[in-house]
């Protein structure tokens, strides 16, 4: 029975593992060849559907496989995503186990709030002073698309990822 | 939420944290601005990133196949399979032709400039949430390139070798704030630098700063490197100037510039690892 429950665990992660990679590609290497007017962001979906579904160390370990993923694309920023994401999804872990339910509004929450982080290291890396004409213009063209795309792709993401947990829970077997 | 708190699991979470933690201390401080984590990744991940841009290329080619023989199937039937390998083998063409177009460029430069020493890069990834367009190189420190290395586009300056791991190297382009590139436009010789600001950036303008009140620089005008600095090679073209504004201080004036290369359509860049004038610090 416990050998079992290690298969369909190990199948489950294995189905995340390879998700949050496709992820990575497309957003990293095949869509930007695309003419797409917004940047998609799918790992911050693809990783909040995944850590409501985990326990804490585990939301925070996919968190740091993709921030390390992340990093390798985006470098300049000093490893930070490598930090910020795991901590991140460790708190959306926690939250979805301790305090809040495990549902779609809530999804839709944390991955609106967890899409501006990309802004927000844009800000925090951009030379000069922070006027409010250029944060105006961040949350215009960066910030609101980027929370509406995360939150279009969170759609079938967050259903693909409950589907699979049905599917590959012990409950289920 | 106690018992997480207080058990093993809480432990090994505060673990990894710091870990990442003095990770980002660590790229803070370092020369290359690669993380510790990133660098040793990188001999993975570039030649699986590497592997992936293949993949998608021969996934996109595969498509154009694909739509055009069912097109073909319904017009003529028999010279299905002739036209859709006359197909392919004209997208093989195009796709050598513009190689070599950019080689040839390439070729061109080295011929004028024979004191550059180049290596050449493939873009294999794009940081799309990147306000000003950074790109990673599947070259790196094993290959020679350093930070602050000249990247460039047949002879026009794309921007600056950012950070450095063994296997791959992050560009910020020319957009990017932290650049600023002594310059002079070619007609006046004028001198003047290039800055970047993040509303001029969202329009694709670069800032030409330190022009004199009554300029004699106009819209139209190259503007290029002067090698001051030694950090960018003399006469790599920057952009053209499509504006002259007056300064709010009233002291001088500025242009805006726009670069003659759309930076988010490369594929292959140049780096420069030496040339006659660099500067050694």
């Amino acid at each position: 029975m416990k050998k079992h429950n290690f298969t369909l665990s190990a199948i489950r992660r294995g189905i995340f593992f390879l998700l949050i990679l496709v992820s990575f590609a497309l957003q990293f290497i095949i869509l930007p060849k695309t003419a797409l007017p917004v940047p998609l962001l799918l790992l911050i979906p693809v990783c909040v559907a995944v850590s409501m579904h985990e326990n804490e160390l585990y939301s925070l370990l996919w968190g740091l496989f993709a921030g390390i993923l992340w990093d390798t694309a985006s470098p300049v920023t000093d490893g930070l995503y490598a930090l910020i994401l795991p901590a991140a999804f460790l708190i959306t872990g926690l939250l979805t186990g301790y305090v809040l339910r495990n549902t779609f509004l809530t999804a839709s929450l944390f991955t609106a709030l967890l899409s501006l982080i990309p802004s927000v290291l844009g800000i925090f890396y951009t030379k000069g002073k922070l006027t409010s004409e250029l944060l105006a213009s961040v949350i215009k063209a960066e910030c609101i698309p980027a929370v509406i795309t995360s939150l279009i792709i969170l759609i079938p993401v967050y259903f693909f990822v409950s589907a699979i947990v049905r599917r590959f829970s012990y409950e289920r077997a | 939420m106690k018992n997480f708190f207080s058990g093993t699991k809480f432990r090994i979470c505060a673990a990894i944290l710091t870990a990442m933690f003095l990770a980002v201390f660590i790229s803070a401080v370092s020369e290359s601005g690669a993380s510790p984590v990133s660098s040793v990744l990188s001999y993975i991940l570039t030649p699986a990133e590497n592997l992936a841009v293949h993949i998608s290329d021969a996934l996109s080619d595969f498509n154009g196949y694909f739509v055009s023989s069912k097109s073909m199937e319904k017009q003529i039937e028999e010279l299905e399979s002739e036209l859709n390998e006359l197909r392919l083998q004209t997208v093989d063409y195009e796709k050598t032709k513009h190689k070599l177009e950019a080689y040839e460029d390439f070729l061109g430069v080295k011929e004028d400039n024979p004191d550059f020493s180049f290596v050449a890069g493939e873009i294999i990834l794009r940081d799309t949430s990147d306000f000003y367009g950074s790109f990673t190189l599947n070259i790196g420190s094993d290959d020679g390139i350093f930070v602050n290395a000249p990247v460039i586009y047949s002879d026009n300056l794309v921007g600056v070798v950012a950070s450095v791991s063994p296997k791959s190297c992050t560009v910020h382009t020319l957009f990017n704030p932290e650049i600023s590139v002594s310059a002079y436009e070619i007609r006046t010789r004028e001198s003047c630098y290039t800055e970047s600001e993040y509303a001029l950036s969202a329009e694709g303008f670069l800032k030409l700063s330190g022009l004199k009140k009554n300029t004699p620089v106009v819209s139209g005008g190259i503007v290029c490197t002067s090698g001051i600095g030694g950090i960018y090679p003399k006469d790599l073209i920057i952009g053209t100037v499509r504006e002259i504004r007056n300064d709010v201080t009233g002291l001088s004036s500025f242009g805006l510039i726009t670069p003659e290369i759309d930076y988010s359509k490369l594929s292959d860049v140049f780096v420069i690892t030496d040339f006659e004038g660099k500067s050694d610090g």
